[in-house]
């Protein structure tokens, strides 16, 4: 008994050891680890005017993931017709950290972004998506009402 | 807004953050630390407040950083998501192998004093205050929006760093309490109804330690490893 307290004493505590190093490296930005978002490379390009990014960090909560999926359902129409273009974006992946400077993200966040190469980046957040995540109609609504508003301000 | 009505905003705020599904694994580790000396009502209480002023005072620092913008909101969000984590479940692997009596810190069976045992008891509780700020710090996607997103704005538009957020801070604290407190008279009455609350005490920290042991493990493995979802 004693001899079995002691191995698990001695692995946890190199376990713990382990973690630690590992989470100082990562802090000092010396390795890194994401949850994959599916390929949404930074540079790829589209033919459609809005693009409706959907931000989230490697974790993926419940909320996070209900705000995905009603954002998605309530562009869905625009997204047939050509007006939006969906795009779910991991923003702690490497090649994505960029966004949470461009967008000003602190956390998941649903924003509106003026596909207009050349021109100066035109970007809305849509705030209350964590207001309304439980009223999807409301959601969707303001949703809607909001790419309206943004298409009307940046022709 | 009138002031009431932005601290009510605040706690309602809080109490939020704390029920939502997010931050589950570091509630429960804190009920189980918070009501594990379940045959002193007075410890429970004491750390339960240590617990909710560690909530507070890490809550009111960030939003005077915040506020008086010493701090940029977005990239201290996003630190904080990325690292707080990765550190938390470690340490709650350390609390959890001492509480279950795997790490004794080489202090058994050296014939402490009574009153340094009373000293290294008290220190315990003291980790209740120390739990709460780091938990507070740890934030998942549910409580950096609803910190970052809805009570900071506030903080902002009411020019109050210090009563929104320590009122929010007591929000987030409050569910913890109540269930904490609901183990400790549960455990309390159990042991007294058997005649047995020393022997229902050693069961509750054992049992806490296990707790805090296998959430550990799980934080760490999701966000220092990634191999758990």
């Amino acid at each position: 008994m004693q001899r079995l307290k002691r191995i698990c004493t001695i692995g946890l505590l190199i376990f713990v050891a382990a973690s630690l190093g590992v989470a100082v490296m990562e802090a000092a930005g010396l390795r890194s680890y994401s949850v994959p978002s599916g390929p949404q490379p930074t540079t790829q390009t589209s033919k459609a005017p809005i693009i409706a990014y959907y931000f989230h960090s490697n974790t993926r909560c419940e909320t996070c993931r209900t705000i995905e999926t009603t954002g998605e359902t309530a562009l869905r129409d625009a997204v047939k017709d050509g007006r939006v273009e969906w795009r779910v974006v991991n923003y702690q992946e490497p090649a994505h950290k960029h966004f949470a400077q461009d967008f000003e993200l602190a956390y998941a966040s649903l924003v509106l972004v003026r596909n207009t190469p050349g021109q100066p980046l035109r970007w809305k957040k849509l705030k209350r998506v964590w207001d309304l995540y439980e009223e999807p109609a409301e959601f969707t609504a303001y949703v809607k009402k909001e790419l309206d508003l943004f298409m009307e301000e940046t022709p | 807004m009138t002031l009431l009505v932005a601290i009510a905003s605040s706690f309602w705020l809080g109490v939020l953050t704390s029920v939502s599904p997010c931050p589950l694994a570091t509630n429960l580790a804190a009920i189980s630390y918070v009501g594990r000396s379940a045959g002193r009502p007075s410890r429970v209480v004491l750390a339960g407040i240590l617990y909710t002023l560690g909530r507070v005072l890490a809550y009111v620092a960030l939003a005077m950083l915040l506020v008086t913008s010493i701090l940029a909101s977005p990239s201290v969000s996003l630190w904080l998501q990325e690292h707080m984590n990765r550190f938390l479940g470690p340490l709650l692997i350390l609390v959890g192998m001492v509480l279950v009596g795997l790490l004794d810190l080489g202090l058994s069976g050296v014939g402490l004093g009574e009153g340094l045992r009373q000293r290294i008891d008290r220190f315990g509780i003291a980790g209740a205050g120390l739990l709460g700020l780091l938990f507070a710090l740890s934030f998942c996607p549910v409580s950096a929006a609803l910190y970052f997103g809805s009570l900071i704005p506030l903080a902002f538009s009411e020019e109050s760093s210090l009563v929104l957020p320590a009122v929010y801070g007591i929000g987030t604290a409050i569910p913890v309490l109540f269930f904490a407190s609901l183990l400790a008279f549960g455990a309390q009455q159990l042991g007294k109804a058997f005649q047995k609350v020393t022997a229902i005490e050693w069961y509750v920290r054992r049992i806490t330690g296990v707790v805090i042991l296998v959430i550990g493990l799980y934080l760490t493995l999701h966000h220092v490893w990634g191999v758990l979802p």
